[in-house]
């Protein structure tokens, strides 16, 4: 036990005492959980321009240009003529999207013909062309609607019931958890997730490797592994706590979890990242080739996870290989708690597939170290002496 | 050969010299060589697997008929047989569907209430409520928007018999149900393609990673191991052939690592090129430049490699979040607005979205092109004062 605690407070101690380990392990999660948000502070899109080619010049084609001008998702930039030049707007990404009101349009209406309103929207950004075409779905929904119950009304219904006839059934869209499609809470929990597991594993991995250079190490390997985890974790929960907590408020994100439960559910993602770092340290000659070798990991991690495309369609082989990665399970299980208030029995899946990367990152660190202190004895020389040249 | 002088010693011989010495020093990097290939084929790959379906279909629901007639199965499946849902559940209560979508088996819940059929008999306009988990927002807007329109149809069919058995004609009694519609046309990716509309940055951006930490770590290497003094000498002296010499091959690489990967990508998902690939081309040209041009700005200036590679993996790291693909730029705070702006990627991406995508005319994709012209230009102005003083002296060497 006493090992343990030596080696607990050593970590400690080397952290702080090398810059390069302090500002990973310490300030890195700091800055960048202020920093990464930033982007989405206001969540979602609004007043996106739409320019409208007017060619019908009637009260109900005047009155749909103010209702979407009027709506959240999208503002009228300009009245336009010409189709061919709004579109070329919306080619050069200076408008969103192109509603067409053709010529006749009130005409067909009042007629009882039916009548089409044109919507162009620039789906090569995602969210603009479903902000869009939400406006105007939305608008045009509404004023078809009024329409009808027009209609209704006039053969002696009732309000109620015209609104009845009108549409048979009535149709709710409920969302849960982002009732609002925020796009700073669909991403930022997640990355804070991911975050977490790259400055801990660029962090641990440089740490491990001066250490090996400096050889100071003359404890049990259990103790060292222990000391490791032991010190990782305090940081990291502090991290998580300032994360969660903190910078959740300050960006309003939700949380729904017990903080009991987010620091139990953490700890064995903590472990197994820091088990895996040690692991990984053997690959590099420098402290710093951590970073060079994992700092394009992030991304394609962050979408292995299948927060953004479902997991559901990505195949097998992708599946397959993101059980390596200790963010796959906890940005899962992460947002069950947090955000979609699950119970921690709702949440065990992945809670358990963290302590399997626990116990195989731990048989993992503990063959690979046995075996760097083994052949640094029986060479009789210092761990760092063999390293690839260069160093 | 005259130090001050620069251009003097500026010879193809010296500049070839450097570029051998590069060629020789990088087996002696395993990680460098790792960093530029295996690591972004890896990476690529992974990228090209996640988006292999292109379009999520079939996402798991699940429905809770607290009817459980005629009408409500048929309501059942009019909603199975939408695109991007598949039912896997059927559901007996509301704690039951809590359970299912906190665990993630089901994205979403379709409610059909009691009395359904009896009051949609009556013309109450019965209620169905769809209860989705919008956490995950691909999935939950794909799901809500095809289930709405499955119910809004199976709503309208209703509407129109009602109408027709008014006896109206089948025009007048679809222009009676629903007066009027929208005729929706997705421009420059019809068939929301996750690939091309998501895939594609990710991909730049981890190219965007290797061009700039390698930029760092070749220079920072030189300056960290003290060997800034034989880069110099194998120059000739001239610190102008020194930098060329050890660029230029990185700078190839860069573009040649951005067309296989961008293109290798392009040419999986069959996406077409609309636009002209040559002005892709010299856009990622300009894109290495603009990189590299930061990435020395980053090491000069610090002149600590360790100190380099952290400040450059904030600038490149996080950068496909503030390069307006996923989240637009009008829509982002000022700040992230601005830094974005100095952020290689998210000109090239508007140029990219200009030449791939939509088939822009070059006018329009002038400007992206010109922004990076105009950020390498800037970060290495900003470099130069210090760019000859860190292979001279000394004292900026062997930092830790």
């Amino acid at each position: 036990m006493r090992a343990l605690a030596r080696c607990f407070a050593q970590t400690l101690r080397q952290i702080v005492r090398e810059k390069e380990t302090l500002v990973l392990l310490f300030g890195a999660s700091f800055f960048y959980a202020l920093f990464y948000p930033t982007p989405y502070m206001k969540q979602v899109l609004r007043d996106l321009p739409v320019i409208v080619v007017d060619r019908d010049h009637t009260a109900l084609s005047r009155q749909i240009t103010r209702w979407l001008d009027a709506s959240e998702g999208a503002h009228v930039s300009s009245r336009a003529s010409d189709l061919d030049a709004a579109q070329d707007s919306v080619r050069a990404g200076v408008a969103g999207a192109v509603l067409l009101i053709p010529k006749d349009f009130e005409r067909h209406v009042l007629r009882r013909e039916p009548a089409y309103v044109e919507a162009y929207a620039d789906a090569s950004y995602f969210l603009v062309y479903s902000t869009a075409l939400r406006a105007i779905n939305g608008v045009v929904g509404t004023v078809s609607a009024g329409v009808s119950i027009r209609r209704l009304q006039a053969t002696g219904l009732t309000d109620q019931a015209a609104a009845r006839r009108a549409r048979p059934v009535t149709f709710v869209a409920w969302p849960l958890f982002n009732p609002l499609a925020g796009y700073g809470t669909f991403v930022v929990p997640s990355v804070f997730i991911l975050i977490l597991q790259q400055t801990l594993l660029i962090g641990i991995a440089a740490l491990r490797v001066a250490e090996r250079e400096a050889d100071s190490n003359r404890e049990p390997l259990w103790a060292m592994l222990g000391g490791k985890l032991g010190a990782t974790a305090l940081i990291y929960v502090g991290h998580g706590l300032f994360m969660f907590g903190v910078v959740f408020s300050l960006y309003g994100f939700p949380m729904r979890a017990s903080w009991p439960d987010v620091i139990v559910f953490l700890v064995p993602y903590f472990a197994a990242v820091t088990l895996l770092g040690l692991a990984v340290a053997e690959l590099f000659d420098r402290p710093e080739s951590s970073t060079v070798a994992l700092a394009a990991m992030s991304v394609p991690a962050l979408f292995m996870s299948g927060i953004s495309f479902p997991l559901e369609v990505q195949p097998g082989w992708v599946r397959a290989l993101s059980v390596v990665l200790p963010s796959t399970f906890c940005i899962r299980g992460f947002l069950q708690l947090a955000i979609m208030g699950a119970r921690f029995d709702q949440a065990m899946k992945a809670w358990g597939a963290l302590w399997v990367q626990v116990a195989v990152y731990w048989s993992l660190a503990w063959i690979v170290l046995r075996h760097r202190e083994r052949s640094a004895r029986s060479e009789g020389t210092a761990p760092g002496a063999e390293l690839v040249p260069g160093s | 050969l005259a130090a001050g002088d620069p251009i003097q010693g500026i010879g193809m011989s010296s500049v070839a010299r450097v570029i051998h010495r590069e060629f020789q020093r990088l087996p002696r990097f395993p990680v460098l060589w790792a960093l530029l290939g295996p690591i972004p084929l890896a990476g690529a790959l992974l990228l090209t697997g996640v988006f292999h379906a292109e379009v999520a279909r079939r996402l798991p629901i699940g429905i809770l008929d607290f009817d459980g007639t005629r009408a409500t199965r048929l309501a059942a499946r009019w909603v199975g047989a939408a695109r991007s849902v598949n039912v896997v559940a059927r559901i007996q209560d509301l704690g039951q569907a809590q359970d299912l979508v906190a665990r993630r088996k089901v994205y979403a819940v379709l409610v059909l209430p009691r009395h359904f059929e009896r009051d949609l008999l009556h013309q109450r306009a019965p209620r169905v409520t769809l209860l989705y988990n919008e956490q995950y927002i691909t999935a939950g807007n794909l799901i809500s928007a095809d289930v709405a329109r499955a119910v809004n149809t199976g709503a309208g069919a209703v509407a129109f018999e009602l109408q027709r058995s008014r006896g109206l004609t089948a025009a007048a009694a679809q222009a009676a149900a629903e007066p009027i519609r929208v005729d929706a046309r997705l421009l420059f990716n019809p068939a929301v393609n996750y690939a091309s509309g998501v895939g594609l940055v990710l991909i730049a951006g981890l190219v965007q990673v290797v061009a700039g930490i390698s930029a760092i770590y070749v220079v920072g290497r030189e300056l960290r191991d003290s060997s800034a003094g034989e880069w110099l000498e194998a120059a000739g002296g001239s610190a102008a052939a020194a930098w060329i010499g050890k660029l230029t091959p990185y700078v190839l690489y860069d573009l040649v690592l951005m067309l296989v990967l961008v293109g290798g990508f392009l040419a999986w998902f069959h996406i077409p090129v609309r636009g002209h690939l040559a002005f892709v081309g010299l856009g990622a040209l300009a894109f290495s430049l603009a990189t590299k041009s930061i990435g020395v700005l980053l090491t000069v200036w610090l002149g600590n490699l360790r100190m380099a590679l952290g400040i450059g993996s904030v600038f490149f790291g996080p950068a496909v979040a503030f390069s307006g693909v996923t989240f637009p730029r009008i829509a982002m705070s000022t700040f992230a607005q601005v830094w974005g702006g100095f952020v290689p990627l998210t000109r090239f991406m508007l140029l990219l979205r200009d030449q791939v995508m939509v088939g822009a005319s070059l006018r329009i994709s002038a400007g992206p092109l010109l922004m990076l012209g105009a950020t390498a230009l800037i970060a290495g102005l900003l470099a130069l004062p210090r760019m000859g003083r860190v292979l001279r002296d000394p004292r900026l060497w062997g930092q830790e």
